[in-house]
């Protein structure tokens, strides 16, 4: 008889694999006897008792696995080591339909071809990974934050000097070759090419082209840091440059932020150097010094859309400012909600995941005449003192770093506006609440759903003080959506929501009322 | 980026988290239900949604069910845990511990309205159901010669369609240390117990899981009869003194929880059917929960538990733990 023992050094298996391994190393032929297990002193002891330990299952402590068999063949170990590893490793493919790279080299070598990465993980690990996509000719969309903007910079020229694109750090949404990627809508196809360095923004242009009618050909990402004076607007220019050199694309939309003062020059320098139309919206950026280049202003992101979808025809589109249905129909609307409001009620408060849009939102009522406070307020002085307590006229960036250092941001996750709204809720003063709903790839499956309890309670928590509660939203999404926009809207109008075409809409909706209940 | 997110937390490993601040620790073992993490000599286990809490666990959800392995978690890969999540960098995995519900191990002793011949009957209920639905080939063979070694236990025989007759060797030191456990004899117990902990199949070997079950049930039943409840943890703390270096790491955390009433929740909703429940069903659907554990953990702590109520049920032995003012 001779003795065949197996053991692994601090290794587990559950109790379930366990007894699969010992019942099958039963059935072998030849083995007379087995114990397997973990190589406690009463399990050594049980070993020794069955004449199945050595010197080597003796040294073994409590954590550590043994296979301790009897057997009366000559070459049993090896057949039982393997009959144990085929075991072990068909429990471990239950359930796993893919292999999954667990290194970007593993990645690079499982798929051959590939030209892009898509880097997102935590911000302090980041820029490695992403030098090493550069050093492997990878065109590179980095969803993380928290990068530091010196690393940023080292990337964008490592890669600007490869040719390749460093879309990001904070990237949110591109669309490449057709392929939605991170935060992106389902959108046609077209001859609209978007550099944006704003996430919500750039969906936003996207969304509306869709629904207008038209499509895109590529969008890319810059990151919202890009034109800032340090970046200087580098992966802006280079995905500018590379729109303007791509066949497929007949005009081009540039979307940010106002960039500072020299890269906005520089930007719109570029513009002289091409025969295609350039759509400008550097939300609230000079107009005079966008038309001076030649490229077309735009007063809303809807606007850029409408602009760049007329171009698309060979047509030039005056400002779009108004609404998509008869301005008779929306003062009914407003009138009727007014009415049932009251006098003490007077207060905004805009509760957004979608950064770009709380800041047109902003920038919109500004225009208005309204002061609004906020987390990322558009002049020092409206800057919250608790960005968790609103005042006054408010809206809040969820998706600000104020807001999502360490958590998913509130497009996947939305509890932290869940948690928000009946906030909102306690202040009688309160008279409208207005809200996004971002859907697409990236995007929480159901973001109407997980807000529908809140706002369904925060309208009946005002019923209850004889009060009425306005509450006017806007889906960023298309049909074509894995979580369909019409039920999305469905739930959000069963819900007493006034739903907008856009976010410009939506915000002219809510001045409206606003303007009505002064 | 795999973001997972923590469903429910154990309040021991919420407060211990809160406490530490930043926890660097590393994966011990990886199943594809549960991952085990070492840090700073705690033992933390992430479960897939659809088990079970136990004590210092979580639970986290993604849309499908998930499989640790195939995420990619490996033994010896290094984590941070802090309030907000637990991060591990090597793997690109993030588990966001923010919005998580708490889960309390601790034994939930209350008041009931069951009468003694109520749980006399339901421990009847649970006989039945050993015979028929429990894994023997765990701890059984050696339970079923109790009621023959110490009738006063009034345990019931069940058939074993496979007696393991390796077990003869520890035969005589079960029934010592079930003896010097019946009798409450603290000076004894830790030395009765070092000679039987870490015996059996499993990561947490068989023997464990009768023990911890067995302990549990001193305490419920302990608060059911107005026991000194001191006594009584301070006897489980003796029992597992000598042992814990005896047996796996894993199932070493389980007897610390256990012999202070921390228990996952199947063995608590088992406990608490047993003393609060009249409906049959119920009680049998508590029982299959518990049995359901690993392959014959759920099934040997069910049988331990079955003892432990036993000797706690018997006047005899129960004398022992009598509180001063009632002798």
């Amino acid at each position: 008889m001779k003795l065949c023992i197996e053991t692994r050094k601090n290794t587990y298996y559950d109790s379930v694999a366990l007894m699969l391994i010992t019942k099958e190393i039963k059935k072998m032929q030849g083995v007379k006897e087995v114990i397997v297990g973990m190589a406690t002193d009463l399990n050594k002891e049980l070993c020794a008792n069955l004449n199945l330990s050595n010197d080597e299952i003796k040294t073994l402590t409590p954590n550590d696995f043994f296979i301790a068999a009897a057997s009366e063949e000559d070459n049993a170990i090896e057949k039982i080591i393997k009959k144990v590893d085929e075991l072990l490793n068909s429990k471990k493919d239950e359930g796993e339909a893919e292999i999954k790279a667990r290194t970007l080299q593993g990645a690079v070598k499982q798929l051959k071809g590939a030209n892009m990465a898509v880097i997102s993980l935590p911000g302090k690990y980041a820029a490695e990974e992403v030098r090493k996509a550069i050093n492997n000719n990878l065109h590179v969309m980095l969803f993380s934050d928290n990068v530091t903007v010196e690393e940023e910079i080292e990337l964008k020229k490592l890669g600007r000097d490869k040719g390749l694109l460093v879309m990001g750090p904070d990237c949110g949404t591109a669309i490449i070759n057709g392929i939605p990627l991170c935060f992106a809508n389902v959108v046609n196809k077209g001859d609209i090419g978007i550099v944006g360095a704003s996430g919500t923004g750039t969906q936003e242009v996207t969304v509306i082209i869709d629904k207008l009618g038209g499509g895109v050909s590529q969008v890319i990402g810059t990151g919202g840091r890009d034109l800032k004076s340090e970046v200087g607007g580098i992966m802006m220019l280079e995905g500018f440059k590379a729109l303007i050199d791509d066949p497929s694309t007949k005009v081009i939309v540039l979307i940010s932020k106002p960039p500072a003062k020299e890269v906005a020059e520089k930007i719109l320098e570029m513009v002289k150097t091409t025969e295609k139309p350039v759509v400008v919206n550097f939300i609230g950026g000079d107009r005079n010094q966008i038309e001076k280049s030649g490229a077309y202003a735009c007063i809303s992101l809807e606007d850029a859309a409408h602009k760049a979808v007329s171009l698309s025809k060979g047509e030039v589109s005056e400002d779009f400012d108004g609404f998509s249905i008869e301005e008779a129909l929306i003062d009914e609307i407003v009138n009727k909600e007014a009415a049932k409001l009251q006098s003490s009620q007077k207060y905004l408060r805009a509760l957004y995941t979608g950064g770009t849009l709380a800041d047109e939102t902003m920038k919109l009522l500004g225009k208005e005449g309204y002061n609004i406070y906020s987390n990322i307020p558009l002049s020092p002085e409206f800057r919250l003192k608790n960005i968790h307590k609103s005042i006054e006229h408010t809206c809040i960036d969820l998706g600000d770093d104020d807001f999502t250092l360490g958590k998913p941001h509130p497009m996947i996750d939305p509890i932290g506006r869940v948690e928000r709204l009946p906030k909102e809720a306690e202040d009688d003063e309160v008279a409208v609440i207005l809200m996004d709903f971002v859907i697409g790839y990236g995007s929480n499956m159901d973001p109407a759903g997980e807000m529908l309890p809140q706002i369904i309670e925060a309208k009946k928590s005002f019923e209850d003080k004889g009060k009425y509660l306005s509450v006017i939203g806007y889906i960023c999404g298309t049909e074509k959506d894995p979580q369909s926009y019409i039920k999305q809207a469905q739930k959000l109008k069963d819900a007493g929501v006034i739903l907008m075409p856009s976010n410009a809409q939506a915000v002219r909706l809510t001045a409206k009322l606003l303007n009505k209940i002064k | 980026m795999v973001q997972l997110k923590a469903v429910y937390i154990c309040k021991d490993l919420m407060n211990y988290i809160t406490k530490q601040k930043l926890i660097e620790g590393q994966i011990h073992s990886v199943f594809k239900n549960a991952c085990n993490i070492v840090a700073n000599d705690k033992f933390i286990t992430i479960l897939n949604k659809n088990k079970y809490m136990s004590p210092m666990s979580l639970t986290v959800y993604t849309e499908d069910e998930t499989n640790f392995i195939s995420l990619g978690l490996k033994q010896g890969l290094k984590v941070e845990i802090d309030v907000n999540d637990i991060i591990c960098p090597k793997e690109n995995i993030y588990i966001n511990l923010q919005g998580a519900k708490l889960w309390f191990s601790d034994a939930e002793l209350k008041p009931t309205a069951l009468h003694v011949e109520n749980i006399l009957n339901n421990l009847k209920l649970l006989e039945n159901t050993i015979k028929t639905e429990a894994k023997l080939y765990g701890i059984g063979s050696l339970v079923n010669i109790l009621s023959k070694e110490i009738p006063e236990l009034n345990l019931i025989t069940f058939t074993i369609d496979y007696v393991d007759t390796n077990f003869d060797f520890i035969r005589n030191r079960f029934i010592n240390f079930i003896n010097i456990a019946a009798a409450g004899n603290i000076e004894n117990i830790s030395f009765a117990a070092e000679k039987v902990i870490g015996f059996g199949t499993g990561l947490t070997p068989s023997m464990d899981d009768f023990i911890s079950g067995m302990m549990v049930s001193f305490i419920y039943l302990g608060d059911y009869y107005n026991l000194n409840m001191k006594a009584i943890y301070e006897f489980n703390k003796e029992l597992i003194k000598r042992g814990l270096n005896k047996t796996t790491k894993i199932s070493s955390e389980m007897l610390k929880h256990s012999s202070i009433g921390k228990t996952n929740e199947a063995v608590k909703q088992l406990m608490l059917s047993i003393l609060h429940e009249l409906e049959e069903e119920k009680i049998i659907k508590a029982f299959i929960n518990t049995i359901n554990f690993g392959e014959t953990s759920g099934s040997d702590t069910a049988l331990g538990i079955y003892t432990g109520c036993r000797i706690m049920t018997n006047l005899r032995y129960r004398r022992v733990w009598l509180n001063e003012a009632m002798h």
